[in-house]
């Protein structure tokens, strides 16, 4: 009988839970937020938990941030006394995106319902707020879901984490270039991280010096179907990270 | 299965029996069913006796062929493990860098060939602090892509791409530190992509199946999922 993949055991499902994600972390897709007001959601004036739906290709705007209203799920408790993150346990529950132990303190489980889906004002996400974000695998486990939801075709995660290889790779490359930020400038305000991060798409969106010619953008590189190219392009943007370069635009607002 | 053959019973010592009856007169009653019936029988036992004798040969074979290929691995082995020697010292974050710099590799990948987190993979990053095991598997990961490297491979790619047509199983999903001659073996053209998952991983076939799916970039430049044309 045909079902949907195992979930991967809960340590590998999460990057980060609870308290612990880091503000210069990129909203992603899966992201869960708390306190984030419902009423658009269940029409009711409450909050609760909400997880970030849109695909990370759709839910920037132009210069790196939110859209202004982002699509999400609700996210609801399942368990508050286990983790439910049994082998199997969730291979039948076809309209949810399992949380399983979600504290990572082995004492309560959640799913994000895709019943109910609705937008919020993107300011609503904000980082400080953030309790969990998926792993690569996590993230293609929830597309995997999601698809099968929308079209009950069950798209094997492997191929799924293939087709979001070079987008992955952006967003790591993003976390990697505010995480330089962060150490170089010590804690920066979630305002201070968000102008990193458009310095960031700024530099993806210029020139780089190994384009093939003059108009070729630092984004092309990134996402180019010539493997080596790629790898030339995550090369350059290393470097800059090594050179300082991330987190130059607070120092130029200071001045 | 293995098969016992006499002397008397092997295909030459068969051929020879037959004609040492007829004194070389051969086909005298060839006209007869009864010959012709006879004849069918002995083809079939010579060919039986003939495939006996090759399956021996062939297994002899593979067994030579089984105990070069031990012999390389522990090559490669020794080759990987004295350059990981070179590397495992230090706080890790100049090999970090190396992997993540020179040959261009997602934490991800790192992370996950590793059997760590990519939190974790950050905190080194941060902070230094990797323990003396997880250093010893960073110098392992840092020598095994340098040999890579040194036979004209993109690592960082080569890892990540697709062994066979129709499945996702890529090289890095079946790195460990005790996988890593085959491995290399395998980016030496030594031995098959077939060869090497029969080897390292039971029921590949299912756990890898892409089900006729494919990744292709559209128009816009981003990628999707297509069903595989036939």
């Amino acid at each position: 009988m045909e079902q949907l993949e195992d979930l991967p055991l809960a340590d590998e499902l999460y990057d980060y839970r609870g308290t612990e994600v880091p503000l210069w972390l990129p909203h992603n897709q899966g992201d869960v937020f708390a306190d984030v007001d419902l009423t658009s959601l269940t029409g009711r004036s409450e909050t609760g938990h909400v997880m970030l739906f849109l695909h990370p290709c759709t839910m920037r705007g132009k210069g790196g941030g939110l859209v202004e209203r982002a699509t999400v799920l609700h996210v609801k408790p399942k368990s508050s006394r286990k983790p439910l993150d049994e082998a199997g346990r969730w291979n039948r529950a076809y309209s949810v995106i399992p949380l399983p132990d979600f504290s990572g303190t082995q004492s309560d489980a959640f799913e994000a319902d895709l019943m109910a889906m609705g937008a919020v004002p993107s300011e609503l996400l904000e980082r400080a707020k953030r309790v969990a974000s998926f792993s690569q695998d996590g993230r293609s486990h929830m597309l995997h879901r999601i698809i099968y939801h929308l079209t009950r075709k069950a798209i094997p995660t492997g191929v799924i984490a293939r087709s979001t290889a070079r987008v992955q790779s952006e967003i790591e490359l993003q976390s990697e270039w505010t995480m330089s930020a962060w150490k170089r400038l010590g804690e920066l305000s979630e305002k201070q991280v968000f102008a990193v991060e458009s310095e960031f798409q700024k530099i993806l969106n210029a020139a780089w010096p190994e384009g093939q010619n003059d108009e070729d953008l630092l984004r092309s590189g990134l996402y180019s179907e010539d493997d080596g190219v790629h790898e030339d392009a995550v090369r350059y943007l290393r470097q800059l990270c090594e050179t300082n370069q991330p987190g130059t635009c607070l120092s130029a607002e200071d001045d | 299965m293995t098969t016992t053959i006499w002397r008397e019973q092997t295909a030459s010592g068969l051929l020879d029996a037959k004609y040492s009856k007829t004194n070389g007169q051969t086909g005298t009653d060839s006209t007869s069913s009864g010959y012709l019936d006879k004849d069918w029988v002995e083809d079939r036992t010579f060919t039986r006796i003939w495939i006996g004798e090759t399956e021996l040969q062939t297994s002899g074979l593979r067994r030579q062929e089984s105990h070069a290929t031990d012999q390389i691995a522990i090559q490669y082995a020794d080759q990987i493990e004295s350059r990981a020697q070179g590397y495992n010292v230090g706080d890790g974050k100049d090999l970090l860098q190396k992997l993540a710099v020179d040959y261009a590799m997602a934490w991800v990948d790192i992370a996950k060939m590793l059997g760590v987190s990519v939190p974790a993979i950050r905190k080194w990053r941060m902070n230094g602090g990797v323990n003396p095991e997880n250093l010893a598997k960073l110098a392992h990961l840092c020598a095994f892509v340098d040999l890579l490297s040194e036979q004209g491979i993109r690592p960082a790619s080569w890892l990540s791409t697709p062994m066979l047509v129709g499945y996702t199983a890529a090289p890095k999903h079946l790195y460990n530190e005790s996988n890593t001659s085959t491995l290399l073996d395998l980016a030496k053209n030594g031995q098959s992509a077939r060869d090497v998952l029969d080897t390292l991983v039971a029921g590949w076939q299912e756990k890898y199946d892409a089900r006729g799916y494919e990744v292709a970039r559209f128009d816009d430049g981003s990628y999707g999922i297509i069903s595989k044309k036939e």
